[in-house]
């Protein structure tokens, strides 16, 4: 949070929490989700609730609008909502108390509008219902409210249905209608993890504008740093159902006084760190089931600077004097994090200095894929209309060294994906020619030989559908290895228990079934299957996106001791940028199916760069709280892939269109232009335009 | 779901063990059902009955020894039939050819093979519809298209229609029964097999096999069919007692399981021309008809909820 506001902390809180417990009963007893949870938000602040998941962040959300469900309650403490307590209302007047007063924003706008009303009677219905409004006047109000929150032709988009508006414009109508009422607490429950960077921006930068504005206090969940770091204004840091840490967002990055919250910000790659520089430090160990929380300090099994005290005594959330920080730890004031050394049981990859390129073992020039689109017209069913296409990969043409690593980003539906599964063989190409060490790769996998299905192997975003429920972890690994006869038959057992040590799991994990894992542990064993035929090229469908920020760095630096071992090469798609940039050599950002601008990582990431590069370097999160970010939003939304703009694809949307000197130019094919060092940009602007861009970002 | 096992592709010992451990973890999740467990009670004291009257029944059930058509007494517990046969045992004895017993002609002779006709009819309409439902849905294409139109269009006669079209052109006989019921139950079994494909293929552990460019019936078989069998498997539980309707109602039209062996239906049919004399020989057939699916019933719905309720 850059702009400093003045909050009033001597009036009362909006919402003071004192010692809250949630409990659920399940079979057998009950689980106490969150435990000794205290902190206040006032008029006008931004509270965020950090954490990783599964530490109930949204178990608190819902213990104040008493959503727990059939099996949840509140077992201790209080809720106090502007001095009333919230624990003891039932029935109409909780319902009252909600509807009017507190409002709340999920994670899936799609989820939290009526698919079969028009979006204007739902918004209607918000100020009808509490507020006892007319149809006309409510219909004023509404749509007064969405212009608020900028969106486009207010009056349209109430005669229309969700699924006729994009993500990002639903998730507006949905904090629209949550601020209709004026409510005194805003509570958002990742409002933004379900969209795109660029629309995720956008949506950020309304929040922030719309606290200042309606002085509304709002309560923000998220799980991403980066996000806490821009739009909130005190943080609270929840670990195994506890706040261990909670003080101003700038004191938190700065100095942050738990353990946890320092191994936190030690787990996520700063944007412009990279792999050959510097190391990710997962932090050990797992969170503890809520059953299964240590007596003691809850952190104290994972913590390197775990004492005996920790062990037995449970720490108090007590404030560190001099500061505005509170902590729930033993001794924070004896703990420097500019002395930390990683315990000797974490493995960590020795950054290594990038090798000579070598080789290229993939070669892609013009490569194109096209769905064909079947309409429902009767022309169409008799197959007399004109066909139509989906261009999903357009004129792909790029070349990937032998063991290195090429990331691919964009926003979604911007054909990363289709391209990867075009090289892999799930789909075959359409059009261009496509080479792997001299094999021709444009076809199916089908109509390829064996050996070079063997060479081209794959890992999945989804941990949970990774791997198949039904059989134990070592038959998921032997299958690759009995039918590529990677080993002798006796010996396909040895070969599992060797991948499953390189991934850092014992043998005992054989016989597992992939639900007794957590979610990093199936990942690993997703890796282990796609290594088992030892594959040259290993193409990543955004695998860590998935996955909390502590499991995300483990599995980035199994990743890259694995390359290193191995001198694999790695496709790496990735939706956050920052995790390119650490984990990448090489960068391709993609944008409606076609590659804009290509190029060593650190080049993609300072002037010159694409103007979409630029725009989407701008929106990016970055969990550093005193960045400072040029602020490039795009606006509309990505057209449609049936029928792309001509010439430049991005030429609707681009920001920079006004520094051509004749912009009609746009509408013919640009021409990649060479920026030194391989790196291309497929753009109408001259190198020397681009390069004299301010850098987005500086620190 | 959890009981069934993936067996052979484990080192035997271990596979023992977590055989055991999921066969309790099974067990366990039906008793937690109050519904399911009554129902599996029910089935189990039929089935208990068809076992014991293998080999023992008060009276010889073909025999023709009592006084014709007598209510509930001493002798007979529950009554002679309009033969003077015994119905306790003609009862008991009805429950072989749904649950045990399939008699198979050989040559001029008949020899029983394991398993009833209600079962054997089941597993012919799983085997059948979950071959076809998975193929379709995992081709999907004019696959599809073609095999869910030959299925929707056979759903489109009346069963009834169906059992006589067979039954007339193949005869009366057990396999023919089984038969019937294969038919009449695959369309269904299809359309949810295919319903559960539909989802299942889109998985990222389909993509990591196809990757590895494996086979199409090694896809469907061993990616897909192990995680579709839970649905599969409640379903099936249902349709056992559709299929003990079916040879109710077919006993009833005289176009079931040929005598003289006593089955349900059959004696319901041939007792109604004295349902109002004497009610009994009706009553009770009707009733071991009706508590037998009832408790199918209750058992697959039991397991649905928990199943549900366990996976969330």
């Amino acid at each position: 949070m850059t702009d400093l506001q003045v909050i009033d902390r001597s009036a009362p809180p909006v919402l003071k929490i004192e010692d809250l417990a949630v409990a659920y009963k399940v079979r057998g007893g009950e689980i106490e989700a969150v435990q000794n949870v205290s902190f206040e938000i006032h008029r006008g602040e931004s509270h965020g609730i950090v954490g990783e998941s599964g530490c109930g962040k949204s178990t608190v959300a819902w213990a104040i609008v008493n959503f727990l469900g059939e099996n949840g309650y509140v077992k201790r403490g209080s809720i106090k909502f502007q001095g009333q307590d919230l624990v003891e209302k039932r029935g109409e007047e909780l319902r009252k108390l909600r509807g009017d007063q507190i409002a709340m924003v999920y994670q899936d706008p799609m989820q939290a509008l009526n698919p079969s009303m028009k979006l204007g009677d739902q918004l209607k219905e918000v100020l009808k219902v509490h507020r006892g409004l007319s149809d006309e006047e409510a219909h004023q109000r509404s749509v007064d409210m969405l212009g608020r929150v900028y969106m486009p032709d207010p009056e349209n988009v109430m005669e229309r249905y969700p699924h006729q508006i994009s993500g990002g414009q639903q998730q507006r109508v949905v904090i629209a209608m949550a601020l209709l009422n004026n409510p005194a607490l805003l509570i958002m429950d990742e409002p933004t993890t379900a969209l795109d960077v660029t629309v995720e921006a956008a949506v950020l930068d309304l929040i922030s504008e719309l606290r200042r504005d309606f002085d509304t206090a709002i309560m923000y969940i998220t799980h991403n740093m980066g996000v806490v770091a821009r739009v909130t204004s005190t943080v609270g840091v929840m670990y195994a159902g506890e706040m261990v840490e909670r003080g101003p967002v700038q004191e938190i990055f700065a100095r942050p006084q738990h353990p946890y919250t320092q191994g936190l910000l030690r787990a996520i790659p700063r944007l412009g760190t990279e792999k050959s520089t510097s190391v990710l430090y997962p932090i050990r160990g797992r969170v503890p089931p809520p059953d299964q929380r240590p007596s003691g300090c809850i952190f104290s099994p994972r913590c390197d600077y775990v004492r005996e005290r920790c062990r037995v005594e449970r720490p108090l959330l007590r404030q560190i004097q001099g500061t505005n920080m509170q902590v729930r730890c033993h001794f924070s004031e004896e703990i420097d994090p500019a002395q930390w050394r990683p315990s000797e049981d974490i493995e960590l990859p020795v950054p290594q200095q990038a090798g000579k390129a070598s080789e290229p073992i993939l070669e892609l020039q013009g490569l194109r894929k096209y769905y064909e689109v079947h309409g429902n017209t009767l022309k169409d069913v008799l197959g007399l209309g004109q066909k139509r296409y989906v261009k999903a990969v357009e004129d792909a043409t790029f070349s990937v060294p032998k063991g290195k690593t090429l990331g691919i980003v964009g926003e979604s539906g911007c054909g990363k994906s289709t391209l990867i599964k075009t090289i892999v063989g799930l789909e075959s190409a359409t059009d261009g020619k496509g080479r792997y060490l001299g094999f021709d790769i444009t076809q199916n996998i089908s109509k390829r030989d064996l050996g070079l299905i063997k060479e081209l192997q794959m890992v999945f975003q989804n941990p949970d559908s990774t791997m198949n429920p039904s059989y134990p972890v070592g038959v998921q690994i032997e299958r690759p290895l009995r039918r590529f006869k990677t080993v002798p038959k006796d010996q396909v057992r040895a070969e599992v228990v060797r991948l499953l040590n390189a991934m850092r799991l014992s043998e005992a994990y054989y016989d597992r079934l992939p639900r007794q894992l957590s979610g990093g542990e199936k990942q690993r064993v997703g890796i282990a299957r796609a290594l088992a035929s030892h594959p040259d090229l290993v193409l990543c469908d955004e695998p860590v996106s998935a996955l909390d920020v502590s499991v995300q760095a483990a599995i980035l630096n199994l990743l890259i001791d694995l390359q290193q071992e191995f001198n694999t090469t790695l496709l790496f798609i990735a939706h956050d940028l920052s995790v390119v940039r650490f984990f990448s050599d090489y960068v391709a950002v993609m944008y409606l199916g076609q590659v804009m601008d290509i190029g060593p990582a650190e080049a993609i990431y300072l002037p010159p760069y694409h103007p979409y590069t630029e725009a989407l370097l701008s929106a990016v999160p970055i969990p550093d709280p005193t960045a400072q970010q040029k602020r490039i939003r795009l606006e509309g939304t990505v057209p449609s892939a049936i029928n792309p703009p001509s010439g430049c694809r991005f030429h609707t949307r681009c920001p920079r269109r006004a520094l051509l000197p004749d912009p009609s130019i746009c509408t013919t094919t640009p021409p990649w232009r060479e920026a030194g060092n391989g790196h291309r940009i497929f753009c109408h602007h001259t190198i020397e335009t681009l390069r004299n861009l301010d850098p987005v970002i500086t620190t | 779901m959890a009981t069934t096992t993936v067996e052979g592709l484990k080192s035997a010992a271990s596979a023992r063990a977590t055989f055991w451990a999921r066969l309790r973890q099974g067990l366990g999740i039906v008793f937690e059902s109050r519904v399911a467990t009554v129902g599996l009670a029910i089935a189990l004291f039929w089935l208990l009955i068809a076992f014991v009257s293998l080999f023992w029944t008060p009276y010889p059930p073909n025999a023709q020894m009592f006084g014709q058509n007598l209510p509930p007494n001493s002798v007979n517990w529950l009554g002679t039939d309009h033969m003077g046969r015994d119905l306790v045992s003609r009862l008991m004895a009805g429950t072989q050819v749904i649950l045990l017993k399939t008699r198979v002609p050989v040559g001029d002779k008949t020899i029983p093979i394991p398993v009833g006709v209600a079962l054997w009819g089941v597993i012919g309409s799983l085997a059948f519809g979950t071959l076809l439902g998975v193929n379709a849905a995992y081709r999907g294409g004019t696959t599809d298209q073609v095999s869910m139109q030959v299925l929707d269009a056979l759903i489109a006669f009346p069963q009834i229609v169906l059992y006589l079209v067979v039954i007339s052109a193949l005869g009366q006989g057990d396999l023919v029964v089984i038969l019937a019921i294969t038919v009449t139950g695959a369309p269904g079994v299809a359309r949810l097999a295919r319903s559960l494909t539909l989802d299942i293929k889109t998985r990222d552990y389909v993509r990591a096999a196809e990757t590895r460019g494996e086979s199409k019936w090694f896809i469907m078989l061993r990616e897909i069919l192990p995680n579709a069998r839970g649905p599969l498997l409640v379903d099936a539980m249902l349709r056992v007692g559709y299929a003990i309707f079916a040879i109710g109602t077919l006993g009833f039209l005289g176009i079931g399981l040929p005598p003289p062996d006593p089955d349900w239906g059959s004696m319901v049919n041939e007792a109604r021309r004295y349902i109002f004399s004497s009610p009994w020989s009706v009553i009770w057939p009707s009733l071991a008809i009706a508590s037998l699916v009832i408790s199918l019933n209750l058992f697959a719905d039991g397991l649905r909820e928990e199943l549900a309720r366990y996976q969330k």
